[in-house]
């Protein structure tokens, strides 16, 4: 019998392992491991009728593709001016490091001539970042459901393609219910600290219902984005439960997650640090 | 010979995979369609689909087959001049504006990112396992002497073998992978492929170490950027090595820092200059590429083996 939380400590391990690179670490922040993202693989391919070696190969390939998106996440934007050698440097390894991870994930499908795995996994990060700058370049996002359908190829297309291709669609659904709804509370708590939040700013650039005929105030405006933000936390929180429903079972660690995450959206939800 | 001359019965080849290539940076983010359309048309030589071609003449030539490996070199290559263009925060390459500047560094890097997916969704048409490992092994390579060359900026007691291992992992590795893969994937021979790849490796070398002279030797109006560029930002290249190596001289280099007066630094590249450096870096470059000349002559006598020779030559003589 598998234990997940055994199998996740070693996993991570391994992960943590490969990716090693004492140079880097010493200039750039260790990378971090999305435990949500690797519980839904562990979960999918127990699933499977594939041998742990295999499984294995297959969640550390795939989690260092996300190690390698999140890495480059990170890189910041040139700044005004003379910016000091240090931030330079950072950045640099930033990059470096990305394109670092994102060779070990192809080194170690190679090494086994996995062909296959390798156009799964670079077709999901051909669509992740695509998306990523419609998202980023905000423009041609106009409705809701689009902006959801984007956040969604972004946070979940590497479990997504991996699903469609062993044909289980439940999977599918509850890594992209759930990791969309993760999204939406990490841009929430964005908001929430700092006011910036990429969702907020797009649902911001929609039009908006202005019953009165003339300018809605800017408060206003802000009210109606965040109502429309928690009416998105509400129904991805649906949609969680019900692709919960459609998976035949569910590791019992596994549900506690999930469930703690909807818990945490219950709090999220209409909850706004006043202003002023 | 002008160089496109060398190989233009390569040409409606050449042609296919620029098609591959357009069709290969179809998204459905605008931007990300005119960002690497910009980059596309920003007029590369194409050199490593060309290596390619040629090391698949050696074998049962398809087009239809080897325009796959063709394309995802020339995305590799492409992709990290986008990520590299970050890590220079450079604003210019070859004389266009560049993603970055053009936009900003987010939009370079999932640029970079979609452009390397890419390449390997394309490659992944190609079933050699052996193919992928050594493509794999290049990119990973290809990343750790980047990491390097950060690493041992400034660094003035770095030896020739650490110079030479960055330039492998930088430079050669490539040119030397276009070479074998265009050879696999036409199912030739292993005492074949991998002549091709030393000869990709040796001419890879001496292509890098020309670049390094010329950093010194060309004018601004030909670099683009001023001369001694390299040692400015503290990147320890052959001819400053060899200069080196006269201990009045390593006093005076070892003193280059980023914000070095002008006046100062021309002094100190015109100290390297007159130093018999360059020349001694000119004769490593030259026996290279004899290494490289020697290879080819253990390969079949067909048109592409000449191509080859024309190629390296010409790399050779090479002014900017």
């Amino acid at each position: 019998m598998l234990n997940i939380t055994d199998d996740i400590r070693q996993l991570k391990r391994l992960i943590e392992t490969k990716a090693q690179h004492p140079y880097l670490l010493k200039y750039i922040q260790k990378p971090s491991l999305d435990e949500d993202k690797l519980m839904l693989l562990w979960g999918l391919f127990n699933d499977l009728d594939v041998t742990s070696e295999k499984r294995n190969q297959y969640i550390i390939s795939t989690m260092l593709v996300q190690i390698a998106l999140d890495t480059h996440e990170i890189v910041s934007n040139s700044g005004e001016g003379i910016e000091s050698p240090e931030v330079l440097k950072n950045r640099q390894l930033q990059v470096l490091a990305g394109d670092y991870y994102s060779g070990l994930y192809y080194q170690g499908l190679a090494s086994v001539g996995n062909v296959d795995m390798i156009r799964i996994l670079s077709s999901a990060i051909k669509k992740i970042n695509d998306n990523k700058i419609i998202l980023y370049q905000q423009g041609s996002i106009h409705d809701v459901p689009t902006l959801l359908m984007t956040v969604k190829a972004i946070e979940a297309s590497l479990i997504q393609k991996l699903a469609d291709y062993y044909n289980e669609p439940a999977w599918i659904e509850i890594s992209e219910d759930l990791l969309l709804l993760k999204r939406l509370h990490a841009e929430k708590s964005s908001y929430m600290k700092s006011g910036e939040s990429i969702v907020f700013d797009v649902l911001r650039e929609m039009p908006f219902d202005d019953s009165t005929g003339g300018d809605v105030p800017i408060s206003d405006k802000e009210e109606q984005v965040r109502t429309r933000f928690d009416k998105c936390l509400r129904d991805a929180r649906q949609s969680v439960e019900r692709s919960m429903r459609k998976l035949a079972k569910l590791d019992d660690e596994l549900l506690e997650r999930v469930k703690a995450i909807l818990e945490q959206t219950e709090s999220m939800a209409n909850s706004y640090v006043k202003e002023g | 010979m002008k160089f496109k001359m060398m190989y233009s019965f390569l040409n409606a080849d050449l042609q296919l995979i620029e098609k591959e290539l357009e069709a290969a940076i179809e998204a459905d983010s605008t931007v990300l369609r005119e960002a690497s359309l910009h980059l596309l048309q920003s007029g590369g030589k194409r050199i490593r689909p060309v290596f390619v071609l040629l090391g698949a003449k050696f074998g049962n030539y398809d087009i239809h087959v080897v325009k796959h490996v063709a394309a995802t070199l020339e995305l590799i290559h492409t992709a990290s001049l986008v990520h590299d263009d970050v890590v220079d925060d450079a604003d210019l390459r070859r004389g266009s504006a560049t993603i970055k500047s053009k936009w900003d560094n987010r939009v370079a890097m999932y640029t970079g990112d979609f452009i390397f997916a890419r390449a390997l969704e394309m490659m992944a048409v190609i079933e050699s396992p052996l193919a992928h490992q050594i493509l794999a092994d290049t990119m990973v390579e290809l990343c750790l002497g980047e990491i390097e060359q950060i690493k041992d900026k400034y660094n003035f007691e770095q030896n020739w073998r650490i110079y030479f291992r960055r330039i492998k992992r930088k430079t050669a590795l490539l040119i030397a992978s276009s070479c074998q893969l265009g050879a696999i994937s036409a199912g030739v021979d292993e005492g074949i492929h991998e002549k091709l790849f030393k000869f990709g490796y040796y001419v890879g070398m001496s292509y890098q170490i020309t670049d390094d002279i010329l950093d010194f030797t060309a004018s601004e109006e030909e670099l683009g950027k001023p001369a001694g560029s390299d040692l400015i930002q503290g990147n320890i290249t052959l001819p400053v090595l060899i200069a080196m190596e006269d201990p009045k001289l390593k006093k005076l280099i070892e003193t280059v820092r980023e914000d070095t007066p002008k006046d100062e630094m021309s002094h100190i590249i015109n100290a390297i200059k007159t130093s018999g450096a360059i020349e001694q870096a000119a004769r490593i470059s030259d026996m290279y590429l004899e290494k490289a000349f020697t290879e080819l002559k253990g390969l079949p006598a067909i048109k592409a083996r000449k191509t080859l020779s024309d190629i390296a030559k010409n790399i050779g003589k090479r002014k900017f």
